[in-house]
């Protein structure tokens, strides 16, 4: 991560300065708060283009203005903090299977929405159990089949909310 | 003050019908369970059941609804402990010390706390309403759009506020909360960041959104655990720790007494409510007792500042349904719907010339209070057991109650696909340390804040700081809500004076 060109002479120390604070912007954090400020930004264009009277736009340009300072003094602090070069600073290490839960919790939904609440339910269970470390697959799969049982058909016949399913 | 022939007249009517009785017990289970269980709030369960109160008198029908609503202002308390997901968001601010003080094995004495200090607050509310319902009435009357309007955005900035080490990314969530809140139709009517979709038409889901960003985003976390409780001898039920907790309560009687005043009142605003009540309540608390730095680190007087606020404002809403007829939130629009269903029509005439039914619940709340106490006792002893399953079968079934609690509450895949989003999102938040509680606050009072600022340009006639000079009370909220954003500046700076 370090610059090659380091205490060669001034002008590179100053590459090298830029360097480290394009390295730290590249950190999670960073990519938040232009998230948010971007998406505040994105907002103002959109409202406006939807009407330009001031009622319209009186607590949004306050909403803007205020992100756009804190997200940028936030930034700067970011910037300043001192932090190695990978901009990681104290936070601790990302357990390996976060994402891989949220992405099995994203299919679930994709589940609920084209396959059945029952299938989606009961497939999400198990593999989640099966992520977090459960290595009795009998264990899962009775489990799975019985809060399945539980939570859909709970939802679907005592508090009569529809929900598609193949069984029942 | 208190009409004593009504009084005498609501106890004969009390005492008259046994359906009275009844219907609270089954009530106050039925708040219990669904405040307990993350998306099904108390609203949903007072609208399942509200068909029930058809084929019931006026008076049990309505105490009936309390008793769900009283069963449920400290049922949302207990997910809000053991799973840091706050059943509404009446109990956010339970979950930044009742929480802590479950996984350090606490969490048999943070829901005795809870459910004592509920017992107090709605208990004092109720007794506030019996004696002041005239006055309250009168003070709501007086708070105009702009009062409402500082009201609101106070209760973001509280979150900010709270941040001792983070204000600044306090703010931002607040921001970016009531941005969020604003997506859909506008009040005028405009439609803003739908994306042309019609599902965001009516915004972003605030229970979703907020169950997403509490339950799953720190599901995401616990992870790292094989159970909630880590140190297996903490982990056991123990009744006689729920007794203590309860007991403890009682050891700081004015963080009660404050935390019920300040959710009767607050509770009294028309849509604002408990929301806020709660987060207000525990920002007095910590700014009063904080010299440990404890609060937030699973400090007991932070559990009882939020639980009294969030239960008395109970009584503050109730106050203005019955003198004014107007619903101040979900559960008391259902109630207004009962009473239009008996053909009952709440407001001052109603207040003046059926008094003896206002006292008659007024009573009824007080006999669900203390009843509260016992059932709430060998309820939470079921509840707590949940520190004793295993995360890796704790985890998936919370996301999927979640998800499908959601489902419940939009009728449409709106709900889980807002919990999926918010849940990655919240997590995203929670690692840089953005309070998630800002965000969702910002989201649920959005429309509230752009809708009393839009009615305060309009009644001002486009001079809105002409106007706001003009209205004593606006300036004096308008002070005290800088006042309090200036607050982490001049502690930093005293902070910063001291070490130097």
């Amino acid at each position: 991560m370090t610059c090659p060109f380091l205490r060669t002479s001034h002008k590179y120390i100053r590459v090298n300065e830029v360097f480290i604070v394009l390295s730290k912007l590249r950190n999670g954090h960073s990519a938040f708060i232009i998230f948010v400020i971007a998406f505040h930004l994105w907002f103002l264009l959109d409202v406006q283009s939807a009407s330009n009277k001031f009622e319209n736009l009186m607590l949004i340009i306050p909403l803007v203005t205020a992100s756009l300072i804190i997200g940028l003094g936030i930034l700067v602090g970011v910037v300043r903090e001192p932090t190695s070069l990978s901009g990681q600073n104290n936070l601790p290490k990302i357990d390996r299977r976060i994402p891989l839960l949220m992405i099995v919790l994203c299919f679930y939904f994709l589940g609920l929405l084209f396959l059945t609440f029952d299938i989606a339910t009961f497939l999400f269970i198990f593999f989640s159990l099966i992520i977090l470390g459960e290595r009795k697959i009998w264990v899962g799969i009775l489990y799975s089949i019985i809060s399945t049982a539980i939570f859909v058909f709970g939802l679907k016949f005592m508090i009569s909310v529809p929900v598609p399913t193949v069984l029942g | 003050m208190i009409d004593f022939s009504p009084f005498e007249a609501a106890i004969s009517l009390l005492y008259a019908d046994i359906h009275v009785w009844l219907v609270i017990v089954p009530g106050l289970l039925l708040g219990l369970v669904f405040g307990a269980i993350p998306g099904l709030s108390i609203s949903i369960c007072m609208a399942i059941f509200l068909p029930i109160t058809l084929y019931m008198d006026f008076v049990p029908a309505i105490l009936f609804l309390t008793a769900i609503f009283t069963g449920g202002g400290f049922g949302c308390a207990i997910p809000a402990i053991l799973m840091n997901i706050p059943g509404t968001s009446a109990s956010v601010a339970t979950t930044f010390d009742g929480y802590p003080m479950a996984k350090r094995g606490d969490h048999n004495k943070a829901l005795g706390i809870a459910l004592a200090s509920s017992v107090f607050g709605a208990g004092l509310s109720y007794a506030i309403l019996l004696i002041f319902i005239g006055a309250i009435s009168n003070f709501v009357l007086k708070l105009g759009p702009t009062e409402m309007f500082i009201v609101a955005l106070w209760g973001i900035s509280l979150i900010a506020v709270l941040q001792d080490n983070f204000f600044l990314r306090g703010l931002l969530a607040g921001v970016f909360g009531l941005s969020l809140g604003m997506i859909g139709i506008s009040n005028l009517g405009v439609l803003r960041g739908t994306f042309g979709s019609v599902y965001l038409f009516d915004g972003i889901p605030a229970i979703p959104a907020l169950i997403g960003m509490f339950a799953a985003s720190e599901l995401f976390n616990l992870m790292r655990s094989d159970y909630l409780v880590v140190d297996e001898e903490k982990r056991k039920m123990n009744l006689g720790q729920i007794v203590i907790g309860m007991k403890s309560a009682f050891y700081h009687p004015l963080i009660m007494v404050r935390g019920g005043l300040t959710g009767t009142i607050i509770g009294a605003i028309p849509g604002v409510g408990s929301s806020v009540a709660n987060l207000i309540s525990y920002a007095l608390t910590k700014r009063k007792y904080n010299k440990t730095e404890t609060f937030g680190r699973g400090d007991e007087r932070g559990v009882i500042a939020s639980e009294s606020a969030n239960s008395s404002s109970e009584g503050g809403s109730m106050a203005t349904l019955l003198a004014l007829g107007i619903p101040g939130g979900g559960g008391t629009a259902i109630m207004l719907a009962a009473f239009a269903a008996h053909n009952v029509t709440g407001g001052p005439r109603f207040l003046s010339q059926n008094t003896d039914i206002v006292y008659a619940i007024i009573f009824g709340n007080f006999v669900q209070v203390g009843l509260l106490a016992l059932i709430g006792m060998g309820f939470i002893f079921v509840a707590s057991s949940i520190v004793k399953v295993p995360l890796r079968y704790l985890i998936p079934t919370v996301m999927v109650l979640a998800l499908l609690g959601s489902y419940a509450h939009t009728g449409s895949m709106v709900g889980p696909a807002t919990v999926t989003v918010f849940s990655i999102l919240g997590w995203v938040m929670r690692r840089y340390n953005y309070p998630v509680a800002a965000t969702v606050i910002g989201i649920l009072l959005a429309d509230l804040v752009e809708g009393e600022l839009l009615r305060s340009y309009q009644l001002a006639g486009g001079r809105l700081f002409q106007y706001i000079m003009d209205r004593p009370i606006t300036m004096i909220l308008l002070s005290l809500f800088m006042l309090s954003l200036c607050i982490p500046a001049i502690r930093k700076f005293s902070e910063i004076r001291a070490k130097a």
